[in-house]
């Protein structure tokens, strides 16, 4: 993978060739565009997901250091900020697939 | 009248004991040996008869084959495709989960729709992530937690992103799983209202049409996401895949 080797540079350089020649091709290629209700779904259960591994390890350290409920607390809000994170992060990936001519 | 939920009861076939663990062979055990046997038959039939203008058996093997390696190459780049082998068989093998799962009359076992299922291959994915983060950038893989933000912000933003990075194996797996036992739950509701209003008789048995045009839009929705969920399962490995690879980069 070295930038000095003649060998990778040519295969780096061919596959850009390769992959500028694809670009019209792959237009008609698209992705399956999620459904609406699959896009709802997704969104949910990635918020969802995380408060709940937040919540769930406020608990079992709660429950090793004996600082119940604060650890509780703290931790189920990181996840609730971790999920708020996943949907935006995952919403921004949905518009870009969108945008994208490629797909 | 059954429940919905027996159509996704567990029942030994071969029951086996070591000591105190059961390791029974099942219905789940055995339809997971059907999806990997009729996957793995599809591919070889579709690959051994390699003419120029495909059959449409070799046709949708060429498309699924494209399709996985184009998914790869986008979101995780050229150097994701050292791992078309397992992202293909995880696809393949969810797919034909799902899609087996809603073969009619023999009373499919759908192995989807059980979370450990789907668990046992979030989280392998999810290893599989870790070591080959570990192994390509050693410890400079930790960086993918420590969003490009001033100092101060890290201190709250560090904990946030590694909950959101041990969120994943449970949003893969809870999507997957969740989406295949809702369908089969509502399939089998809407399809014991149908014989429940049809047996009625009288008037009730006309109205009996409605549910039934209900479980065939429902059918045909069910078919969508068996694939649209098994393409989310890989496309997500990918691009979790792609953060192990290329860290910050994105393709």
């Amino acid at each position: 993978m070295t930038d000095h080797d003649p060998d990778a540079r040519r295969l780096a350089d061919l596959q850009a060739r390769l992959s500028e020649a694809r670009g019209k091709r792959e237009l008609q290629r698209e992705a399956p565009s999620p459904s609406k209700l699959g896009a709802a779904f997704r969104l949910v259960t990635e918020l969802l997901a995380a408060v709940i591994v937040g919540g769930g390890i406020g608990w079992a350290l709660d429950r090793v250091f004996g600082t119940s409920p604060l650890l509780l607390i703290v931790m189920f809000m990181l996840g609730v900020a971790a999920g708020m994170r996943n949907v935006i992060r995952t919403a921004r990936e949905m518009n870009e697939s969108q945008d994208r001519p490629g797909g | 009248m059954a429940s919905p939920m027996e159509q996704f009861e567990i029942r030994p076939i071969v029951p086996l004991h070591i000591g105190n663990l059961d390791i029974s062979f099942t219905n789940a055990s055995l339809w997971m040996c059907i999806v990997a046997g009729a996957a793995a038959l599809f591919l070889t039939m579709g690959a051994s008869s390699r003419r120029l203008v495909p059959t449409r058996m070799q046709s949708i093997a060429e498309m699924s084959y494209v399709m996985i390696a184009d998914m790869i190459r986008s979101a995780a780049g050229i150097e994701g495709l050292k791992f078309f082998p397992f992202v293909f068989t995880l696809f393949m093998f969810v797919l034909f989960s799902n899609l087996l799962g809603l073969f009619p009359l023999v009373h499919p076992f759908t192995v989807t729709s059980h979370i450990i299922v789907t668990f046992g291959l979030a989280i392998f994915v999810f290893l599989m992530v870790i070591v080959v983060g570990l192994a390509r950038h050693g410890l400079h893989f930790l960086s993918i937690f420590a969003p490009k933000v001033p100092a101060v912000m890290l201190v709250i933003l560090i904990p946030i992103e590694i909950v959101s990075f041990l969120s994943r194996p449970i949003s893969l797996s809870v999507r997957l799983f969740a989406n295949m036992l809702a369908g089969h739950t509502m399939l089998y509701v809407f399809g014991t209202f149908v014989i429940g209003l049809a047996t009625a008789g009288g008037v009730l048995s006309l109205v009996s049409v409605m549910p039934l045009l209900a479980i065939i839009a429902v059918a045909a929705l069910e078919f969508l996401i068996a694939f649209l969920q098994a393409y989310v399962f890989a496309i997500l490995t990918c691009i979790y895949l792609n953060d192990a690879l290329n860290l910050h980069e994105h393709h």
